[in-house]
């Protein structure tokens, strides 16, 4: 799958236009707050109907405006064209593929994946358990269709158990038990054979990439982790129903596992440096692709935003060497990092962006 | 507030009418034909007392008991519980089902504050002790809250072995024939999920 063109209409502050990106690289150079991310977050939001930074579409909408709209035409891997439309209108969005309404976001992670490195990542192995957490949770939808239609009526049960425990609907909490029960447990197992399977990926690249002999894995900490069968969970769940009834939550269950980042000496935030778990940090993304491509065979649509920088020459050279098996990739660059030229191939689209306007760039 | 802007904020409180759609249906109104804006007031007027829930099953009728309830040809031994009562038309236009309706009112969710109180299980289960049901078809949508809800009833029924209670089986309401909903659908049918 691949973009060959977008276009914009009141989206942020980029200039409404339609921009040609059918190449294999796209580059967009510019200095902050010029609109690189906005372009990003644009392709994003057209491939999974939701931004990666912004709350709300509201947010995406040009200052003064009302409404905005997004849309794109791609190219799939058989060659066909296909037409991705986003709207906000009237307060209400609603996305289309060639013209037929999307009726549930899930149609969506399946038709164009997309992969984001975003310097937001930047703190990934040091964040809240929350984050990677949703990292797997991402990762695993991606291939799996199912994990994330549990993952989803998990959530919803979870938030009724929650709300029956505040309203003291005693009567009811059994009933959510199994019904967490049932969901949690395949959740479970799905993730222990994601993180078995990652961990055949992420300790080869991170020891490429940052050239030390350190060794780190991911180490699955199931907050069930003693129950192997939903009756197992059923009775835990009524065994520390007073505890949950005084924290006023579910206290235990799927929503609380941990994946946590060890070497051989334990937690990796203990003993890497702050340079180390920056790098490791990256290298989630950069699994996650690969990953992507053993589940399934296909090559993702990588957008690459402000991350690049972070690294020096020589590991920017393995992570670039490693960023293979794409089907195509948006970078944006800082005019100072003057290497952009060298990473062109011959399939290579570059543009500056200035003030929400993006020009061919010459040189 | 003028007119205009009344009428548009009450339109707007429709389903699925957003604040742009109610103010055009508010301008065409005002230059429509009139005597179609006063047949249509007369409707929306009368609809409540015209139309209202059967008392002994909740499905609308006209009359009271409705025409399912009433019926001697339909088949007394079978009850289908269903969330709503569109619910009834969708599943008597079928034609597969020739039994009686039991309409809950909606399904329990805790989180928009229905409770089992708020639905008529008290009914039914008073229907279930002085009728002569063999199979009870739980017909609740295929959400969570459905689920919760078909579950509840198993739960309250399960001092009567006698009955037999089933669970509607469904496939993925689903449009469109993306291959992944296909995965999904046989993925989850071959878990064998809906069993109560
Ligand atoms: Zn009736």
């Amino acid at each position: 799958m691949r973009f060959t063109s977008v276009r914009f209409d009141r989206f942020r502050n980029i200039s409404n236009s339609s921009v040609s990106v059918d190449a294999k690289q796209v580059m967009l150079i510019g200095p902050n707050g010029q609109g690189k991310t906005n372009f990003i977050e644009a392709l994003y939001t057209l491939c999974y109907g939701s931004s990666f930074k912004a709350v709300n579409s509201r947010e995406m909408i040009r200052h003064g405006e009302k409404d905005f709209s997004l849309s794109a035409t791609l190219k799939n891997d058989e060659g066909f064209d296909q037409t991705i439309e986003y709207r906000f209108f009237d307060g209400k969005r609603s996305m289309s593929i060639d013209g037929r309404e999307v009726r549930d976001r899930k149609e969506l992670i399946y038709n164009v994946p997309c992969i984001v490195f975003s310097h937001d990542d930047i703190s990934f192995v040091r964040g809240e358990p929350e984050f990677r957490r949703r990292f797997f949770d991402q990762t695993m939808s991606m291939y799996n269709p199912l994990f994330f239609d549990d993952m989803r009526r998990y959530k919803a049960i979870l938030k009724q158990r929650n709300a029956a425990i505040k309203d003291e609907r005693t009567d009811l909490i059994p009933i959510y038990d199994g019904q967490l029960a049932r969901y949690g447990i395949e959740i479970q197992r799905e993730r222990i054979k994601a993180v078995y399977e990652f961990n055949k990926i992420f300790p080869r690249m991170y020891g490429q990439v940052s050239c030390t002999g350190t060794e780190i894995s991911i180490e699955y900490v199931p907050s069930w982790g003693d129950c192997a069968t939903v009756q197992d969970v059923e009775e835990k769940l009524a065994r520390t129903l007073q505890r949950d009834i005084k924290l006023q939550t579910t206290a235990s269950g799927v929503h609380r596992d941990r994946f946590v980042v060890v070497d051989e000496n334990g937690p990796f935030t203990l003993s890497g440096s702050t340079g180390q778990l920056r790098l490791a940090s990256l290298i989630f993304r950069m699994a996650q692709t690969s990953f992507y491509r053993m589940k399934t065979g296909k090559e993702p649509v990588l957008l690459v935003d402000d991350v690049l920088l972070e690294l020096d020459v020589k590991r920017r050279g393995a992570f670039l060497e490693m960023m293979e098996g794409y089907s195509q990739a948006f970078f944006t660059f800082l005019p100072e990092e003057r290497y952009f030229s060298a990473l062109a191939d011959d399939d290579c689209l570059i543009y500056d962006v200035d003030d929400g306007r993006l020009s061919v760039h010459e040189g | 507030m003028t007119a205009l802007e009344q009428l548009a904020r009450n339109l707007s409180r429709l389903p699925g009418i957003g604040p742009k759609s109610a103010s055009r249906i508010a301008y065409h109104l005002i230059k429509t034909d009139n005597a179609y804006n006063q047949a249509l007031s007369q409707d929306i007027a009368h609809i409540q007392e015209v139309i209202f829930p059967c008392s002994i099953c909740g499905s609308y009728t006209e009359t009271d008991p409705c025409p399912y309830c009433t019926d001697p040809s339909r088949d007394r031994s079978t009850l289908c519980v269903v969330e709503q009562p569109q619910d009834v038309v969708t599943i008597s236009a079928s034609g597969a089902y020739d039994g009686l309706f039991h309409v809950l009112g909606g399904a329990i969710n805790p989180l928009d504050g229905v409770g089992p109180e708020h639905l008529t299980f008290d009914k039914l289960l008073k229907r279930i002790d002085e009728g002569s049901f063999k199979e009870l078809i739980i017909a609740t949508n295929p959400t969570e809250e459905g689920d919760t809800t078909a579950l509840y009833i198993r739960h309250l029924l399960k001092d009567r072995p006698d009955l037999t209670i089933t669970r509607l089986a469904s496939g993925l309401p689903i449009g469109g024939d993306l291959e992944y909903a296909d995965r999904l659908t046989l993925a989850r049918s071959l878990r064998g999920r809906i069993k109560l």
